[in-house]
């Protein structure tokens, strides 16, 4: 990537991404879900890119950049099978938002872009058995208790201050650390990837600087696409699958929380991308694109960075553990049940931007693969050993937000997605609109009105932000899980409608 | 169009699907970057004007000069998310294309003067540009949202 690129721009040009990349011409069209990118499109690609879409989103993909940085994360030394886009794809830095690459765990990289920033960002569902007709008179006020109970936005402080000492168990530990610090129950442990600790983690390779990014925001939601989330069950495509969930009863609140691993996770990235850029082994790696900086798996700092990473994604399961609970007794509070009695049993907890080294069949032969997802869900089939007894004979749950006045998915994981795309399904709907086009586009629009008029109430620390994360800015959310069903990488259980909505 | 211009120096942001684009100019890097800074400030602080009170040195180097566009915002952003300090305004000497000294005025957040704006959570080496040319310089960045 060179810093001086002739392309020149006019002064203060609001322009968007220019049309470059694969256009459809580029495009070899595999089955009625896929289209492949060939190893000819550029010199370089060291195996193809796969996409998923439908003919009707496949024109969206390809009026932004994602194809472009999908066929350049083929660069990376030591990738396998096919780099694969998900249907909710769009143009991020370095590797695309809803990418998913291999690389061979003797041979090949490890790349901190292809995780992203916030590390561990993930989605968490806690199931209640409190019902719309119940919440609905009680909104304002559970609203109310929710927001005073989980910080939301940039610029506020946690509940919890972590000391040096606690913070490196917080990196070692993970929600296991807030579960032991009465920040939740010991089966919510139990249903969450991994359990909620990533092994190998060293916060010896944490530097100073992301320790005391972290260090405030233990327990807080943080602002942009992150929100807590009070939703309805509103139908059911899979009632066994929806039963095993504890989600079959339409109408049955759940909450929906999403959030990462805040400063400290950015600060993790932002660390290794520099350390990378720097390392001799990362240095003789030709790639088109800076930000895909990446390290051999086998290098000394390849493998600080896997340590450092596996703190940050702990980092961010003790988030979402301490929401959990505070979300838990606010509502308690709220309805006066203990929040036992009201049923909060934790569903799962899925990353989508993280690497773990997993087994998958290659050509035919079982292989150790660092599997990166960004912006992309694990989606591990029924029977698969990492998962909790009880989700063996349904697969994984897999949470997909969409936006805030629309629909969200509940799926699970299948063997196809074994098959296809290395145990990997989509994570969300995907921008449609940048930031300032919605907030162009919504001009004038009071978004607490309009989405109260579409039943779903608001609490925001920023009301300019709401234009920002608009529905009208997301693609819809059933146009991509149609495609990841009926590709089979994940399979349909259940849509979710938003009542209440926690942002930042 | 969201900035700040004048003839000679100035910033603005550009649509990126997901994330911000900063653009930044003026007439020697030195201005370019400190144009940078209150265009990152500008994303981060919705409303409210930052008193310039307290004077505060920061020195930042990397490998070359579009390394030191992401170290410098990446401090800027460390500094406010760590101590909630706000500039006012930048003095930014770049003595050789890797390293700075900026010298900036401003203050510490304050919740009932201050609005944010979106959170930062970091500055990207994606598109990544530093353009010189015999009267200007211009850098432009994407910053994940």
């Amino acid at each position: 990537m060179s810093a001086s690129r002739r392309k020149k721009r006019s002064r203060g040009r609001g322009a968007g991404p220019p049309a470059s990349g694969p256009d459809a011409s580029h495009l070899e069209r595999l089955d009625t879900y896929r289209w492949q990118i060939p190893t000819s499109y550029k010199t370089g690609m060291r195996v193809p890119g796969v996409i998923y879409s439908s003919e009707t989103m496949l024109p969206t993909v390809l009026s932004d950049k994602p194809l472009e940085q999908l066929a350049n994360v083929t660069f990376l030394p030591g990738i396998v099978g096919h780099a694969l886009a998900m249907p909710d794809v769009h143009w991020g830095y370095g590797f695309p938002v809803g990418g998913v690459a291999a690389t061979d765990v003797r041979d090949g990289v490890i790349s901190p872009g292809g995780i992203g920033f916030d590390i561990n960002c993930g989605v968490r569902l806690i199931r209640t058995n409190l019902t719309e007709a119940e919440l609905r008179p009680r909104l304002d006020e559970t609203l109310d208790a929710l927001f005073r109970a989980v910080p939301a936005g940039m610029g506020t402080k946690g509940r919890i201050r972590l000391t040096r000492k606690n913070m490196d168990r917080v990196l070692r530990r993970g929600a296991a650390w807030a579960v032991d610090q009465g920040l939740g129950w010991p089966e919510d442990l139990e249903v969450a990837e991994e359990r909620g600790t990533l092994a190998g983690a060293d916060p010896n390779a944490v530097s100073a600087r992301a320790k005391e990014r972290g260090a405030g925001q233990l327990g807080t939601l943080g602002s942009g696409n992150h929100f807590l989330e009070l939703q309805a069950v509103d139908e059911v495509f899979d009632a066994p699958a929806a039963a095993a969930l504890g989600i079959e009863v339409p109408g049955t609140i759940v909450v929906f929380l999403h959030t990462g691993s805040r400063g400290c996770g950015h600060q993790i990235c932002q660390d290794y991308l520099q350390t990378f850029a720097q390392a001799p082994a990362s240095r003789s790696i030709h790639l088109p694109d800076r930000q895909l900086a990446c390290a051999p798996l086998r290098s000394p700092e390849g493998q600080d960075y896997l340590a450092a990473m596996a703190c940050g994604a702990n980092f961010a399961w003790a988030n979402r553990q301490a929401i959990t609970h505070w979300t838990r007794e606010a509502l308690a509070g709220v309805f006066g049940r203990s929040s036992r009695a009201l049923g909060m049993d934790v569903v799962y907890d899925v990353a989508h931007n993280i690497a773990k080294i997993e087994e998958h069949i290659v050509d035919g032969q079982p292989r150790r693969v660092c599997v990166h997802r960004k912006g992309a869900t694990r989606a591990f089939p029924p029977g698969h050993p990492e998962l909790p007894s009880k989700y063996q004979e349904v697969g994984q749950p897999v949470f997909i937000p969409g936006d805030m006045g629309r629909a969200s998915y509940v799926a699970v994981g299948t063997a196809g997605a074994m098959e296809q795309s290395f145990g990997s399904t989509c994570h969300g709907a995907g921008r449609a609109l940048s930031r300032s086009a919605a907030r162009r586009q919504l001009r004038g629009v009071n978004m607490v009105e309009r989405l109260g008029a579409m039943g779903v109430g608001v609490r925001a620390r920023n009301a300019r932000l709401l234009s920002e994360e608009a529905p009208d800015a997301y693609k819809n959310v059933a146009d991509v899980t149609a495609v990841t069903h009926g590709a089979g990488i994940s399979r349909n259980v259940a849509r979710l409608r938003p009542v209440g909505v926690i942002k930042g | 169009m969201p900035g700040n211009q004048d003839r000679g120096r100035g910033h603005a942001t550009f649509d990126h699907t997901a994330d911000v684009g900063l653009e930044a100019w003026g007439a020697t890097t030195g201005e370019a970057l400190a144009e940078a800074g209150m265009g990152l400030q500008g994303i981060m602080l919705h409303a409210g004007s930052v008193r310039a009170g307290d004077l505060r040195t920061f020195r930042v180097s990397a490998d070359d000069a579009a390394a030191l566009v992401v170290a410098w915002l990446s401090e800027l952003l460390y500094a406010f998310e760590t101590d909630g300090w706000l500039s006012a305004s930048f003095e930014v000497a770049v003595n050789d294309p890797g390293r700075l000294v900026a010298t900036a005025r401003g203050e510490t957040f304050d919740e009932t003067r201050h609005v944010l704006g979106v959170g930062v959570k970091a500055v990207s080496y994606h598109d990544l540009e530093v353009h010189c040319d015999a009267d200007a310089v211009r850098v432009r960045v994407i910053v994940d949202v």
